[in-house]
């Protein structure tokens, strides 16, 4: 319960300067080497598994879809070559669904996915940024876009991620349980969902070759490798550089935190003086 | 020394002979009393010796037939040690059925031109030692025929010099489901080359009697698999080749001829994997596709589907052109008994796919993505083709316009610490 004379020491410690940004300084808040988490070590093992998986379903899948290449078929040297490709495949394909099914959870019922998850959702900023920085980068506009946790790249890869490999599941379980597929659907529906898997596939494939190793890897300021998915952590600059709203948001969160923190002392302070003052009466 | 023994031999010969023999006429034994000598040897030096026991039990030495008999010129000589030479031995005297084929064939032809390498009944049956061919020793018992023929088909000068088949195509039989049959289960109802070349009456396969003989082959065969060739001549295949249809394929333009292997060896040509191989043959044949109206393109939108990718890849359990067509028994689809004919497709798709039902009649097995055929796999085709290039084009574009945007910074960059360490530096004139 706030009462009157709480508003009045409130008001008295603005006035004082004891809760204006110079008194508070940045500094304060943030340690110069401070790291930032930016991939929790549940998210880290999660993006582990995808990719061991995505790659395997990757070089088990692609031969078939460009099996008129004259080298592939050697691929297939031994008489269970082609049946072991076949199960390998299917372990993967389950364990990414694993990993999907996973994330479903994780982003509803774990706070910190959830509230991450709420970030990710794209939203129309995301595509003024996307065409801002374009522009910016061609030299037309001054102003880079600030970003916040996740930019419209990086969520543009998450959302492409999720459909794909929702479209890629549900494909291949169409494939796998056969028997199934052909209770249900005309031929005709499963030779769409084979050439589908097949597009799909190269999609995914080419979108994270060039798209995601562009931005984790070749990109110069990273190259070789952008360590975020091992070490899970970034750096006040990065932060800075990389997702200023997101820094801003931490300062203010902490700055917030900072001053509610002295106004209670100064309050307790009072309060004692208070007390003391009566005891003496 | 050697003339004086023969000289003996000859001596001891004569005696018994004068001794023994009232109305005469050589015995075996006769013979044998010089023959079996190791030393007897002609003027060119080659052993005369017979051996006895070999000859005993050979079939005519069984049969009780006198050296005489057979080396006929000498039934009436009375004076030993004879003349030499003797006059060759006629065969056709007794076996004149063998004698008539063998005049008629190739070997027989070349015979009558004095051809010296050509074989003659010794060259393959032996001579004083020869058995019955059911007699495992028998030099032509299936178990020891191929040799004798490989004896003169993989003599490289005999062949070069009658230009007979290559060598690797003799060869070829040694692999073969047949040899292994012989060699490691056995079996000698196995083929052997006398088993479809025939024995005596051996021709060259463009002879239209030759067994071998593409308007034959079907019939050779079917003397061991008669119960393929019955299934045979009622399909497509089978009633084209009884009107001598020469584009047909006959046994062994799917199987092969000396190589033909099971067709669970992964080396045979109509192994689960080469079987859209072996169709293709004819089937992606431009001008048979002509003359007799095949439906296009069956090779490339059946290597369109998953059974075609998988195959290629060596699975050998998805269908192949044979599991939906049938192989001995492949009729046209328009033909009610046709395994592809509508109504037997759920059947026949059924097979792999015990769920098949009327669905699988709805849509094409051989899918195309052409628009007319496949309308669905088409567009789909389509889209994803448009899709994919215009995201990784955006993709590209966007990581060359970054890249751009960096190297323009660094440049600025550069040239910023260039100018602050020019005012900075004590020589700069301000």
């Amino acid at each position: 319960m706030i009462r009157d004379d709480d508003l009045e020491l409130l008001a008295k410690a603005k006035a004082s300067g004891m809760l204006s940004d110079e008194a508070i300084s940045e500094e304060t808040l943030v340690a110069e080497d401070e790291e930032f988490v930016r991939l929790t070590l549940t998210e880290r093992i999660q993006h582990v598994i995808l990719f061991t998986s995505f790659f395997t379903l990757v070089l088990t899948g692609l031969p078939l879809v460009f099996s008129n290449a004259p080298f592939i078929h050697k691929l297939f040297f031994f008489p269970t070559s082609f049946w072991l490709r076949g199960i390998i495949h299917r372990i993967a394909g389950v364990t990414l669904i694993g990993v999907g099914i996973f994330q479903i959870c994780y982003v509803m019922w774990s706070p910190h996915g959830n509230r991450d998850f709420r970030k990710i959702i794209p939203n129309p900023q995301d595509a003024k940024d996307s065409i801002n920085l374009f522009l910016c980068n061609l030299g037309l506009r001054e102003q880079r876009p600030r970003f916040g946790k996740f930019n419209f790249i990086e969520k543009f890869e998450y959302w492409a991620l999720a459909w794909g490999t929702f479209i890629m599941a549900l494909t291949g379980l169409m494939l796998w349980f056969q028997e199934a597929s052909i209770a249900l659907f005309p031929i005709w529906v499963l030779d769409i969902v084979r050439i589908v898997h097949g597009f799909e596939a190269i999609l995914a494939f080419l979108a994270i070759i060039i798209w995601h190793m562009y931005n984790v890897h070749l990109n110069p300021e990273v190259f070789p490798m952008s360590r975020i998915w091992i070490t899970g952590k970034i750096s006040k600059e990065e932060m800075v550089e990389h997702h200023p709203l997101e820094y801003e948001e931490i300062l203010k969160e902490r700055r917030d935190k900072l001053e509610i923190e002295r106004v209670k002392a100064l309050l307790e302070e009072v309060r004692q003086k208070k007390s003391t003052e009566k005891n003496e009466e | 020394m050697r003339l004086a023994r023969h000289a003996a031999v000859a001596a001891a010969v004569f005696i018994v002979a004068l001794v023994s023999a009232p109305a005469f006429a050589a015995t075996s034994e006769d013979c044998f009393a010089c023959h079996d000598d190791p030393s007897l040897v002609n003027a060119q030096d080659v052993s005369l010796r017979v051996d006895p026991k070999a000859f005993k039990e050979s079939v005519h030495g069984q049969k009780g037939i006198e050296c005489v008999d057979c080396h006929a010129a000498l039934s009436d000589v009375k004076d030993f040690p004879h003349d030499a030479p003797v006059a060759k031995v006629d065969c056709s005297t007794c076996h004149s059925q063998e004698a008539e084929d063998y005049k008629a064939s190739i070997h027989g032809k070349g015979f009558a031109k004095n051809d010296p390498s050509v074989p003659v009944c010794s060259t393959c049956h032996g001579k004083h030692d020869i058995r019955p061919p059911e007699d495992p020793q028998s030099s032509v018992n299936p178990l020891n025929l191929v040799a004798v023929c490989i004896k003169c088909h993989a003599d490289t000068k005999i062949v070069a010099e009658h230009h007979l088949p290559p060598l690797e195509k003799i060869k070829a039989y040694e692999s073969s489901v047949h040899m292994k049959a012989l060699r490691e289960k056995g079996l000698t109802v196995s083929a052997a080359c006398n088993d479809c070349h025939g024995a005596h009456k051996i021709m060259p396969p463009d002879d239209p009697d030759s067994t071998a003989n593409r308007f034959n082959i079907p019939e050779t065969c079917a003397k061991c698999h008669q119960g393929i060739y019955q299934t045979y001549i009622e399909s497509v295949h089978g009633q084209d080749y009884l009107k001598k249809n020469k584009d047909v394929p006959i046994c062994t333009d799917c199987h092969g001829e000396h190589s033909i292997k099971s067709h669970e060896s992964p080396d045979s040509a109509v192994y689960a994997t080469h079987i859209a191989e072996i169709c293709s043959k004819c089937h992606e044949d431009e001008s048979l596709g002509k003359r007799y109206g095949f439906a296009a393109k069956r090779l490339k939108t059946y290597l369109g589907t998953y059974h075609g990718i998988a195959s290629k890849m060596g699975d050998i359990k998805v269908a192949n052109c044979a599991s939906c067509h049938g192989y001995h028994d492949i009729r046209p689809p328009n033909d009610p008994r046709s395994s592809v004919h509508p109504d037997n497709i759920p059947k026949t798709c059924g097979k792999c796919h015990p769920q098949a039902g009327k669905n699988f009649a709805i849509g094409k097995v051989h899918v195309s993505e052409a628009r007319e055929s496949s309308m669905g796999a088409f567009v789909v085709e389509r889209f994803y083709t448009i899709f994919i290039v215009a995201n990784i084009s955006g993709f590209i574009i966007f990581i060359m316009v970054d890249l751009y945007a960096r190297r323009r910074k660094a440049k600025t960059h550069k040239r910023q610490t260039a100018s602050d360490l020019e005012k900075v530096s004590p020589d700069s004139p301000e």
